[in-house]
Parts: C-alpha cells; structure tokens; sequence
C-alpha cells in the first residue's frame, strides 16, 4: 500500500515516448528466410521479435502506468505451426485493476504467384475471456494461415503496476533468427536486470535520454537499455530436469530502488535484513506465528505436557496434519489465518505451517518460517532477496542443534521429510532475531523400494511364498497415497492381484500405513508362474527369478543431454530373493556376480547369488546416491542402467536330475 | 425469557438439532449399500418444472454422503451456465458422521471460472465451483440449487446409476409442465413406471429409485451398463435460441436441422465459386474432383473453435471460413459442402458422436443430446465417401477410430436419414513388419525394418510422420521402447491402396542387445511386439466387450554371427479363442533365424464366462512373447 502513496504523491507532468516497436515492411525475402543453421525441420521460425517497455502518466488520473509494446514476425514453414498463429494474451488484475490490451494488429502475408497478399485480423475476431477473477484471456488468431504464411502481430499491454518491467523471454519452444527488447527507465527508478540461461547477449546498448520524464515541472533523465540475440535455438525440455524456468534463456527486471524528486529515496528490493523484518511484521505472516496463546488453548494436554521435545514436536506435527485439510493452495501469506483454519480444518500451505510454528513455539519449541520456491517455479535468486521468487512456505524446527524441515500440509508425510514440490535447492529460513540464512531443501531420507521373496519353486514351474515389498521415503509416501485412494484396503487387493497376471496375491497384509514412523511395508502370500508345465526329468529349465519389477526399461535413453538430471532425491531399489529348490535339482549356470560402480560411489549396481543346500540366494541393488547428476553423469547412468538390464536377461539354468 | 421458556426453547432445539442428526447419520445407511461405494446418495430430488418453452426450472436437492477419499469428487459442486443457463440459487450444509452440522455454504462461496477448455478457443460456457475441504471422513454434504433455462432443446437426463462407485438410497426425478404440453419420452431400466399427476394447471412425471448398490468396474466391458437406468424427456415442440421446431423422430430432426440451421449457410463468393470452377476443370470423375477439393480445403483451412450462444449448434456460413480460414467441425463441413455444390457433388452434413469408443445415435429417439462433432457424407453410387474436414492431413475418405463404425445422422433436404460410417475390422486393421537385421559379435543388432499400418491402425505412427528428425527420434524410442536402441535413418511414406497406408523404413542399431553368459549366448528375437496380458475379472457381471480388432504381424530375420554355433530347436506354437488367434513359429537355418509371430483379435461383443478365455489366451500369448532362446557359442581352442 505504501507504494502506490508513494506513487501518488509526486506530481508527474507530461511524457512521452513516442516511438513504438515496428517491423520492418515486409519484404519477399522474409519469405525465403534462411534458418537452416538453427533447425532446417522448424515447424515455424520467428523472423523478428521486438519489445519495448516505457513508463507513462496519465495525468487526469495523476497516476502512472507501465507499457509494454510487442511486435513479432513468424514464418509458418509447416501445418504443425499452426498453433503459433493463435494468441492467448493473459491480462491480471493488480490491486482493483486489469492491465489493459490496445492496439493489437495482426496481419497474415501470403506469397500468391509472386505476389504479397495480406489478410487482416478484425477487431470482431478478438474474444476476451474472463478466466477466473484475476485473469483475463485476449484471444485471437490469425486469418487465411497456410503453409509458408508469414505473420505479423503487434500489442500493447498496459499495465498499472510500476514494477512489471515484465521478464523478457529470449527462448521459446521455436527458434528464433532475432529478439530485441529495450526498457526505457527513468533515472528515479533502479532496476536490478538479470540474464538467466546459457545463451549469449548479441548485443546491450544503453543510452541517456535527457529530460525525457518531466514530473510536476522538475525533469528527469532516462536509461535506455537495449538487449538482443540472435540465432536462438528452440528451447527442448528433458525429462528429470527442474523447472525449464531455469534454463530458457530471458532477461529479468526487479524494481530496486525508486527516487524522490526531492532527493529521498525508497528501497524496494533491500536487505535480507529488511524482507525479515517486513515478513514478520505483516499480518498474514508473522501475525500468524505469533498466535501462540491461541495453541496453548487449543492443544490437547496430553501433548503440551510431553517431556521429551522431539516426541513432543512429532505429536505437534501430527496434530496439525491431521487437524487441518490443506486445500491445495500455494503460498507464503496466510489465506485464513492460523485460527479460523484450525476451527474449519481447512487451510493453505501457509495456514498449516504457520499454526504448526506457532504450535512448536508455544510448546517451547524453536520453531522458524523457511521461504520455498516450489519445483516447478525456478530458483530463488541468490544474489538478493526477490520476495516474488517464493511462493510456498515450510517449518525449519530447531532440536539439538539441528534443523528439521517439516512441512504439514501432505497427510503421509513423516515429520522431518519434504514432498517432492518443496524439493528445490534451498530456502530461506527467517529467523526473527537474528538475519535469515539459505537453508538446503533436501530429504535426508533415500527413496527406497524392496523386495524381499522367501519361498519355494515346485516341479510345476511355480514360485510359492512370501513376498514382503517395503517402502521408504518419497516412495513410501506415493505407496501410502495410492493406497489411499481406494475405497477400502480389500479393493486395492483385488486390484493389485488383478494387474499382476502371472502372480496370485493373497492374504495381503499392511504394516504401518498409518504409523509414517515405521516403514510401510505390504506383504502377501504368492504363486508365480515361471514356466509352464512341468519339470521334465532330465532335462534343463530356465528360471528367471526376479519376477516383480525386474529393471527392463532405461530411464535415461537420450543420445544427447543439456540440463542436468534432478531426481528429488536419493532412490534404491533392491531385490533379496531367497528360493529353495526342489530336490533333485541342480543348478548348471546362471548371472554372475556383479558390482558397478560410478566414480565417487555416486551410483552403483550390484548382482549376487549363492546357492547353500538348495536354497538360491539373490541380492540386488541399485542405487544412486545423490539425487543430482550433471550431463557428463547422464551417460554412465545410461550405461548403469543397460548393464543392469543385460545382466538380468541372463537366467538360471537348472538341471533336473531326479531318478 | 423466563427460566421456564428457556428451558422449553432449548429443550425444542434439542429436539430439532436430534431430528437433523439422526437424518444424516452415518449408521442409517443401508449396510448392503456400502459395498464398493466410495460415496452414497442419500436423498437426490430432481425436479425439471417446464413453464413455458424458454422458462424451464431446473431444481436438484441431494443429500450425499461421502465414505472415503475415493468418493471426494462426488462431494464437489460444478454449475455449468451460459447464455441460456443461470444459475439462480444454491444453498447446502456439510455434516459430519453424527450428523452434526459442521458449516454452511451458499453461493458466494463459489469459485467462478470459464469452462472453456484447451480445445475451444472460445466459447461462451462458464462454471460456479465448491469443493468442500473435510479431512474426516466420512461426512455427508447436503444442498439444493436452482437453474433457469431459456430454452427446451436440451433437458438433462436422469441417470441415477450412471457412475458405479456411487451408491443410492433415493432417486427421483420428476417432470412438470402444463397439461396439453405434448411430450416425448424413453426410459430405460426404470424400476417402476413414472407415477402421473394431472391438475387443471399441470401434468407431472414422476420416477423413483431407491437402494442402487455401487458396482465393480470391470474391464473389457460394453459401452453402455446394460442396468443403468436412464429417462430422458424432451418436449416436441422446442425452442432454442430464436429457433423453433417440432420433432418426433430423427427424419424431422434432420430436416429441422438443415432448414433451420444449414440451409443458407453457402455463401461463397464468385472468386471462390471460380476457384473450385478452375481446380475441377480438367478432372472427369466426380470422385476425383470431391477429392481435389478436399485437399484445396486442407490446404486453406485450419481447426479453431469458436462458438457463442447458437453457435454450438449452428456453423458459421461458408463466407466465414473463406474470409478467414478457419473453423469448427460444423463451419469446416459447411464450407467442404460449399465447395462440392459448385461441382455439383451433393453431400451430407453429418451428426456424429466422435470418440474412441463407437458410440451411436439412439435410434429409438431423437434428440439434440446425442451427438458432438460433424463430419461430411458423400453420397456416391455404391462407394459412399466419408470426410473429416477438421483434419489437415487425413487423407482422402478416411475417417479412422475417431468416428468409424456407428450410427450417424445425415440432415439433407429431404430430411433426416440415419447411416452408418464405415468399419474397419480385425483383417483390415493391420500393422505389418518386416526386419532384416544382423547379429553382431558383441550382441550389437543391426538393421532394417519396415513396418506398414493400415485400417484403424493407420494412426498408430502417422503423427510422427509429420515431426521433426529429434521429435520423431523422441517418439520413436517410445514407440521402441527397447535400451540402448539407435535410429540411423527414418523414412516414412504415405500410400494408398484400398485405403491409405503408412510406411515406415528404420535403419536400427541397438547395442548389446544379446547377451554373453558363459559360453552361451542369450537371444529374445521378439524385440518389437510384446502383447500384455489382460487383468483378471473375478466373479465378472458384464459381457466382455472388444471395441476394436487388429491383427499384427512380426517377421524378423537374424543372421548370427560365425562364433554362434548353436540352434535353436523350432518353435511353432498356435493358440485359438474365440476373441483372436496367434501364431509364433521359429526356426533357424544355417546362421539366420526366422521369427514369425501373428495376433489376431477380432472385435465384438462375447459372453461373460468368455472373458476368462480371453484372459487365458493373452497370458499365454504375453509369456510367450517374452520367449528367450539360449545358444551356446564355439569354443575358440
């Protein structure tokens, strides 16, 4: 609020920046435009894109607004870049107001015998959609699109709000032969401007523009800042990579400092120290926390008078979790507040975890807000604080020296471990007396899957015995869902059984589905079928004994990598399989031992077996031991995970020498 | 207040507060109902109060009690409204196990959004939305609203046992509209006929169920529940929008829709009449000049959605696509139609339920529910064509698993005529592959394959045809999803003969795909169709019902390397069933082994009991499609 007073209370007068962005003529060469050093196969190519943001003042309403003028040129090379000629310009609401869209024209250009003709977008073909409260939809597409058109659209998006210099995207998912964006500043705001990505400015031109902002008789100066590249290639997104917000290559801009013409200047993206200070004193986050007295009411006794602090913070854990519902809503401000969330059950993010701060705190326990950007937002930048990078909040518990990242919000999630989501390099922990710190976002806790058979093969080709699956971790956590979500145990039995063909299931049972303590573990009785008929008297059989969730697809099957592999976590899977062999029956061959290892030990696989008075012994594992590999890592995981599935092609041979 | 009255009063609230619990207690439910429901109908009154042809009342009270996580999309609310839907008045309480009343909810509660999805790039439908956010389970959401409709065309269904986990104590739904209103009606599955009620002022319907169990999904089953309860109710005479119209049966609805909303929608301009004139002029047969034009139609037209009011149900004239080159499924098919009356090649607008599933029109009963998408009939002597105007590629008469295979409605001059599309059955719908392929002293395979696809399989790789070399690379080692394989060269054609066919040419190398064991080598010659088995389905109610047949066939050749001495004893295994039929021979000669595996799964619809049969004989046929054959080396001495 203090902004737009800010805002208000300085006269501007007159201003203009006439020049908008404009496209060259169109020519018959944009129609033959070379892009065969970016992708000969593109199926459209942008020619030229142009954006310019200004600031502007409305004088009769003695307020400023922001301007964003945008022109691109696209060649259409194939039907499948059709989808590049429909637009779908989203418009928000700040504070009361929508940003606005003016000026939008589109023209499409097709190249008839050697002749240029265009077809206009009408203003009776533009629809807007009010999509939810908060946005708005411009929607239109061009006319008379064909294979080989070139199109035209220009807009301006004009924006009430005084820090959207939006972010300007160099890359998208076509390539691009140029894009140029310039910000016009004035002097008395200071933006902090920073490129992300892997590719090259082309070029950065900045000039003064003298006296170009003239406010209440008093002028300022303005930067002119130009950025462009050139020959963007199309950005491809790779599976297990984080948010592709992180690497496509754009420029952003976050509002710094604003100047008063009387020399006073305001602060915007300031000190960690600052942003603390503002968090804890805003209502709808350190408001929040500070409602101990309400939890020291509300808590039962029985926990408030548990002696032990880490049982204590466990069983305050496992109160809020269970007691309030999150919503499925995001954020780092209480949508709420902590009490009404926890009379009604219901919640955000920060609902929950604030009550669960302050439930820690008025237990006495050290309890701190961390600040998290999720997975599929990029990373919080590190350089300065940028409050808009967080949209999610989780607890930091302070015990024995140690902090435990807790986040109450996800049902099955043991106290001390992060869901997927919050898994995003670092957080920011505030602390209220002392400045805040990067915290490391991580589960300490591998994801683990294993399967442990103890049984018997008969001479009818069948594995009978106990099969016992248990579940660790972010595994753990996806298991208890899934279970979760049928209607009664007995159903998901019946399911389980009716999936898995070659495999009887029975008497299934669950352990620990609700204690998150303990591993989950299932365990049933089984028949598998591993040939079929019976074992002949002298004669060979091939066995196959890992029958459940044996490795036979690779993961990671690409001939080129660019980003890096993000798994979230640690994960194991491994297979103890212990089978007694019917009399009479020998074993001639089978894999052999095998242990692979990635340098430093940061994967490895490892195969062993013995057999010890019939009874075949299998051990299996593999493991990677960290949850981030580079791209030169990429390639031995490959390799990792196609040793691993040759070496389970190879089956036991066994003999059948009974009398 | 005195004490007395106090005590009265509380004591009365007590009484109220007692009565609302028990109502919505959990131990009242029936036990028989909670088998498989995930949540159950308490009570649900549906009333459509028909006063005049554009103010129909729509009130629906529902009392539903949600037993478990599974059942929470049953507890969500979504209004749908438009232009001629409004949404008057919701008001609903949630109550917990006891049947206490733990909060309320009206209208403002409600998330407001447009409903417009990925497809549509514009459409005038909105939604009201409210989830209520209850942790403990179980809990009973209770609530009523009201919608006003302005027009009589389209009047929701009754299906109370449409979705099987849900369960049912009470159903109605009940009609109301004057009494000299003429009516038509189909019912199905009703427990009892409608109760009639007739006053001076009214006449009203009125059907109940009561104590529908949840149900099993089972898998393989057919279209439609063979109980599923269903009333649907439409007046004759209706109005829409500013259209009116009469229909009994879908002759009248055909005519309807070509007098009311086709019939002066082709518009083309002269310079667009002398275009078709100048593509057809040195063509002979009509065939080839419908195809020509098509074609001109791909090349000039793309699909993009816009539809306002009417517009769901009216196209846009042909003028619209021609100035701007696009369109909806009805604007396209209106504009191809446009084109053939120039060359004098009649045609039909065609009303088609589009979907995987072959879905038909109810024959037994017009109406303007049925039915999503249009496509275009051309009625030629004896070789009735079909088009899909909304596709830029499809070829020429090709219609594929979208919209083959069921009932349509062609809306002519004449009238409307029922037809069906034409069906692709298991011999037609072919994939064919051919592999020439090496195997190399380190169990590196190398070679050539092709593969062909015809029939409703024309699809399966047909988009990939179209890609980029990286994306088809992308979608190829899906497609192969084999480790370490590599696509030298990629080449794909498109042919037609009886019918358009897919080709595709793959140079492959896939690295230490044979394994080494000891003195054994280890081959699994089956690399490319592994079939799955399908899920049991124990103690099963539904007919087994196979929506689609194909029939495939793998032949691949491996030319081992010298040091591979060994062979492998010929393999020729042949299952039968009444669903398909499946044929693996092997056999080795000198140093090549053939591999030949065929599936053949035919469409239709079988017994119950069939279905363990089927079930057997995908098993057996996965197993044994996952053969692996040992061969042991020469021993270098």
């Amino acid at each position: 609020m203090r902004i737009i007073s800010l805002l208000l209370g300085v006269l501007f007068s007159h201003s203009s920046f006439g020049q908008l962005v404009e496209l060259d003529p169109i020519r018959h060469r944009d129609f033959s435009v070379d892009y065969t050093q970016l992708d000969s196969n593109a199926r459209a190519v942008v020619i030229s894109e142009l954006g310019k943001t200004t600031i502007d003042l409305v004088e009769a309403e003695r307020s400023i607004r922001v301007l964003h003028r945008y022109a691109i040129r696209i060649k259409i090379n194939k039907k499948e870049g059709y989808d590049k000629a429909n637009f779908s310009l989203p418009l928000y609401k700040y504070g009361g107001d929508f940003e606005t869209i003016q000026d939008i024209k589109a023209k499409t250009y097709n190249l008839t015998e050697n002749k240029i003709n265009i077809s206009e977008l009408k203003n009776k073909d533009i629809y807007t959609e009010n999509k939810t409260p908060f946005v708005k939809l411009s929607k239109f597409t061009l006319p008379d699109v064909r294979e080989g058109s070139v199109i035209d659209i220009e807009y301006t998006i004009i924006s009430p709000n005084i820090f959207n210099y939006k972010k300007w995207e160099f890359q998208s998912d076509i390539p691009k032969l140029k894009s140029t964006y310039t910000a016009i500043i004035p002097a008395l705001y200071k933006y902090n401007v920073t490129l992300r990505g892997a590719l090259k400015l082309e070029d950065v031109k900045s000039k003064v523009l003298r006296e170009c902002f003239r406010v209440g008789g008093a002028k300022a100066d303005c930067s002119e800042l130009t950025y462009s590249m050139k020959n963007i290639p199309a950005f491809e997104e790779e599976d297990y990579m984080l948010s592709p917000q992180n690497y496509i290559s754009a420029i952003n801009f976050e509002m710094e400092e604003a100047q008063h013409l009387n020399g006073a200047k305001q602060t915007y993206t300031k000190k960690w120290s600052d942003v603390d200070r503002e968090l804890m004193t805003e209502k709808e986050f350190g408001g929040q926390i500070k409602k101990t007295k309400f939890f020291l009411e509300a808590l039962p006794d029985s926990i408030l008078s548990q002696t032990d602090l880490r049982l204590k913070a466990k069983s305050i854990y496992s109160h809020i979790q269970a007691r309030i519902k999150w919503n499925n809503m995001y954020g780092k401000y209480s949508q709420f507040g902590v009490e009404e969330s926890y009379e009604k059950r219901s919640g955000n993010v920060a609902d929950i975890n604030f009550s669960l701060i302050a439930a820690l705190n008025a237990a006495n326990i050290e309890a701190y807000p961390v600040l998290v950007s999720t997975r599929e937002n990029s990373l919080p930048n590190s350089l300065h604080p940028v409050l808009t990078d967080f949209n999610y909040v989780i607890v930091g518990v302070k015990l024995d020296n140690e902090t435990i990242l807790a986040d109450a919000s996800e049902n099955f999630l043991p106290f001390g471990e992060l869901p997927l989501r919050c898994i995003n390099e670092k957080g920011r922990i505030i602390f209220s007396r002392k400045s805040s710190e990067w915290i490391p976002l991580e589960n300490k806790t591998k994801s683990l899957t294993s399967y442990s058979f103890d049984g018997e093969l008969d001479l009818s080709t069948k594995l009978i015995g106990s099969l016992t699956i248990t579940y660790d971790g972010l595994d753990a956590l996806r298991k208890r869902k899934e279970i979760s979500g049928y209607p009664s145990v007995t159903e998901y039995e019946e399911k389980l059984d009716e999936r898995l063909t070659n495999i009887s299931l029975t008497n299934l049972n669950i352990q620990n589905l609700e204690n998150l303590d303990l591993l989950l573990s299932e365990q049933f009785d089984v028949i598998v079928d591993v040939g079929n008929g019976h074992i002949q008297p002298k004669t060979v059989f091939n066995l196959n004994p890992i029958f459940i969730d044996r490795i036979t697809r690779n993961p990671f099957n690409l001939d080129d990598r660019t980003y890096p592999v993000d798994l979230g976590s640690q994960r194991e899977e491994k297979h103890n399989f212990s089978i007694v062999l019917p009399e009479g029956i020998t074993v001639q061959s089978g894999p052999k031992t095998a242990n692979l290892t990635l340098p430093d030990g940061a994967a490895r696989y490892v195969y062993k077996n013995s057999i010890d008075n019939n009874v075949l012994m299998i051990q299996q594992s593999l493991s990677l031991n960290k949850a981030v590999f580079n791209t030169d890592e990429y390639f031995f995981l490959k390799e990792l995970f196609s040793r691993a599935i040759q070496h389970l092609k190879v089956d036991y041979i066994l003999k059948y020498n009974n009398e | 207040m005195s004490n007395q009255s106090i005590l009265t009063f509380l004591s009365l609230l007590f009484i109220q507060y007692n009565l609302v619990g028990q109502e919505y207690a959990i131990e009242k439910i029936p036990i028989e109902l909670k088998s498989r429901a995930t949540a159950i109908v308490r009570h649900e009154f549906i009333t459509l109060d028909m006063r005049n042809e554009t103010n129909i009342i729509e009130s629906v009270t529902r009392a539903i009690t949600i037993l478990n996580k599974a059942g929470e999309t049953h507890a969500e609310l979504l209004l749908f409204y438009d232009k001629s839907k409004s949404v008057k008045e919701v008001k609903g309480a949630v109550y917990n196990e006891l049947g206490i009343q733990m909060n309320k909810f009206s209208l403002k509660d409600f998330k407001d959004y447009s409903a417009t999805g990925q497809v549509s790039m514009y459409d005038d439908i909105r939604v009201k939305h409210y989830q209520p956010s209850i942790s403990v389970y179980p809990y009973t959401v209770v609530y009523s609203y009201e919608i006003k409709h302005s027009q009589n065309l389209f009047i929701p269904y009754w299906r109370p046992n449409y979705y099987s986990d849900l369960a049912v104590e009470k159903s109605s739904y009940q009609f109301q509209c004057q009494p000299q209103q003429a009516l038509r009606i189909k019912t199905e599955n009703i427990p009892a006929e409608a109760k009639i009620e007739t006053t001076d002022k009214s006449k009203t319907y009125i059907w109940t169920a009561t104590n529908l169990p949840a149900r099993k999904d089972e898998p393989f089953s057919p279209i439609e529940y063979a109980e599923g309860i269903c009333v649907k109710v439409v007046p004759e005479q209706f109005k829409y929008y500013k259209k009116e119209g009469q229909v009994n049966d879908w002759e009248q609805f055909g005519k309807w829709v070509y007098d009311d909303l086709l019939k002066d929608k082709k518009d083309l301009s002269q310079i667009a009449k002398n275009n078709v004139r100048d593509i057809i002029k040195s063509i002979e047969s009509p065939k080839a000049k419908a195809k020509a034009l098509y074609e001109y139609m791909q090349s000039k037209t793309r699909y993009i959605s816009i539809q306002v009011g009417i517009g769901g149900l009216e196209p846009f004239p042909a003028s619209y696509v021609e100035r701007l080159g696009y369109g909806d499924c009805k604007a396209l098919v209106n504009y191809m139609q446009a084109l053939l009356d120039e060359a004098d090649i009649p045609s039909y607008y065609c009303i088609v339920e589009a979907g995987n599933t072959k879905m038909s029109l109810d024959t037994e009963f017009a109406n303007a529910v049925d039915g999503n998408h249009i496509i275009l009939c051309i009625p030629f002597e004896g070789d009735t064509t079909w088009l899909e105007c909304t596709s830029q590629k499809q070829p020429f008469g090709f219609l594929g698993d979208f919209t083959d295979d069921r009932l349509v409605l062609a809306c002519t001059e004449e009238g409307g005529k029922v037809l069906r599309t034409p069906k692709y059955n298991w011999t037609q719908n072919l994939q064919i592959r051919n592999a020439d392929l090496r195997v190399q002293p380190d169990g590196t395979v190398t070679g050539q394959i092709k593969t062909t696809f015809s029939g409703a399989q024309f699809e399966n790789h047909f988009s990939n045809v179209f890609k980029n070399p990286i994306d088809q690379n992308k979608t190829l080692k899906e497609y192969y999803d084999v480790d370490n394989i590599y696509f030298n060269k990629v080449n794909y054609e498109i042919s037609d003969t009886n019918g358009p066919v897919v080709i595709e040419k793959l140079d492959i190398n896939i690295k230490s795909y044979v394994v080494k064991n000891g003195n054994n080598i280890i081959i699994h010659p089956n690399i490319f169709n592994i079939s799955r088995s399908i899920p049991e389905s124990r103690n099963r109610k539904n007919q087994l019902y196979i929506n689609r047949g194909y029939t495939d066939i793998d032949e691949l050749t491996f030319e081992l390397s010298e040091d591979i001495k060994g062979k492998i004893m010929p393999v020729n295994k042949v299952l039968e069933s009444p669903m398909g039929a499946y044929n693996l021979a092997i056999k080795q000669e000198n140093n090549r082994i053939h591999f030949y595996r065929k599936l053949e799964i035919k469409e239709g619809l079988y017994a119950t009991e069939d279905y363990q049969k089927y079930f057997d004989f995908m098993k057996e046929v996965s197993a044994s499609d996952k053969g692996k054959y040992n061969l042991p080396l020469a021993i270098n001495e």
